[in-house]
């Protein structure tokens, strides 16, 4: 009888492992880029040192990632063509109107033509605030 | 004695089964850290589209800073630089000179360019606190 008693004593202390193990679930939960959508991790953006940081993402922001290879994603389901990202745009615009901002983000190996044909789809649905994007070093 | 031995029974029955769920508390943990991805901090620098029709100029004139991007160099008012750091001396003195004026900065983009030299110049456009105002087009 004794002998058990001593047993359960010596177990490893698993009601402290499963805290520990939750902390950890939660901190990953937490810092899960769930508002990444759009933000394609693909592109590999310049480096700035002096841009300003983007602080927060607000509803209106429409972010385009424009990939090395020229193909342009606004996230899962994109199509990757510039039609698409019309279609998209037009629909953003038509759910948030004059706050609509886009953010390009290019590629540091893209031509500059490929963002030129972005910016005038941008300019087409009528979106006139456009910011570049870039990797902040600080 | 029966009656104490079923009851027993029933606490044990009733315990929770915490293998099962540290295994799947361990699957949670292992997932979280197999798709956790490096927290990228983005900057972004604001831009006018150059207008194919633009209004009526405005009374109080700015001053226009023109700068061309070419795939190998930079044009700044005419004058070429090979190396960003030259075209980022130039811009410091330059910003010196017309502190507290309203300069808009006029950009002209090559096609063949890479966004990169784009971006180095726009870093240092906002290091000289040149980036309020900036139109952007396309050379053909």
């Amino acid at each position: 009888m004794a002998n058990s008693k001593d047993e359960k004593a010596e177990g490893a202390p698993i009601s402290s492992l499963i805290d520990v193990v939750f902390l950890l679930i939660m901190f990953f939960v937490a810092t899960a880029q769930m508002d990444q959508e759009g933000f394609d991790q693909n592109v590999q953006l310049a480096i700035a040192y002096d841009m300003e940081k983007i602080k927060n993402r607000a509803n209106g922001q429409f972010p385009i990632s424009v990939l090395k290879e020229g193909r342009v994603s606004t996230g899962p389901g994109s199509t990757g063509d510039i039609a698409g990202l019309k279609r998209e745009l037009m629909q953003h615009v038509a759910n948030y109107g004059d706050e609509v901002t886009v953010i390009i983000r290019p590629d540091k190996e893209v031509e500059l033509s490929v963002i030129e044909e972005v910016m005038s789809a941008v300019g087409e649905c009528g979106v006139a605030k456009i910011n570049i994007s870039a990797k902040l070093e600080e | 004695m029966a009656k104490k031995r079923k009851k027993k029974r029933i606490e044990e029955e009733a315990e929770v089964p915490l293998s099962a769920m540290i295994d799947v508390t361990f699957l949670l943990l292992t997932y979280f850290i197999m798709t956790q991805t490096e927290v990228i901090e983005e900057a972004y620098i604001a831009m006018n589209m150059v207008a194919p029709n633009p209004g009526p100029p405005p009374e109080v004139k700015p001053t226009i800073f023109d700068i061309k991007v070419f795939e190998n160099d930079y044009v700044v008012q005419g004058r070429a630089f090979k190396e960003i750091d030259s075209l980022g001396a130039y811009l410091a003195n330059f910003a010196r000179e017309t502190q507290g004026a309203e300069i808009t900065i006029d950009l002209k983009l090559q096609g063949r360019a890479k966004t990169k030299r784009l971006v180095d110049l726009l870093d240092i456009l906002a290091k000289e606190g040149l980036e309020k105002k900036i139109n952007i087009a396309f050379l053909q």
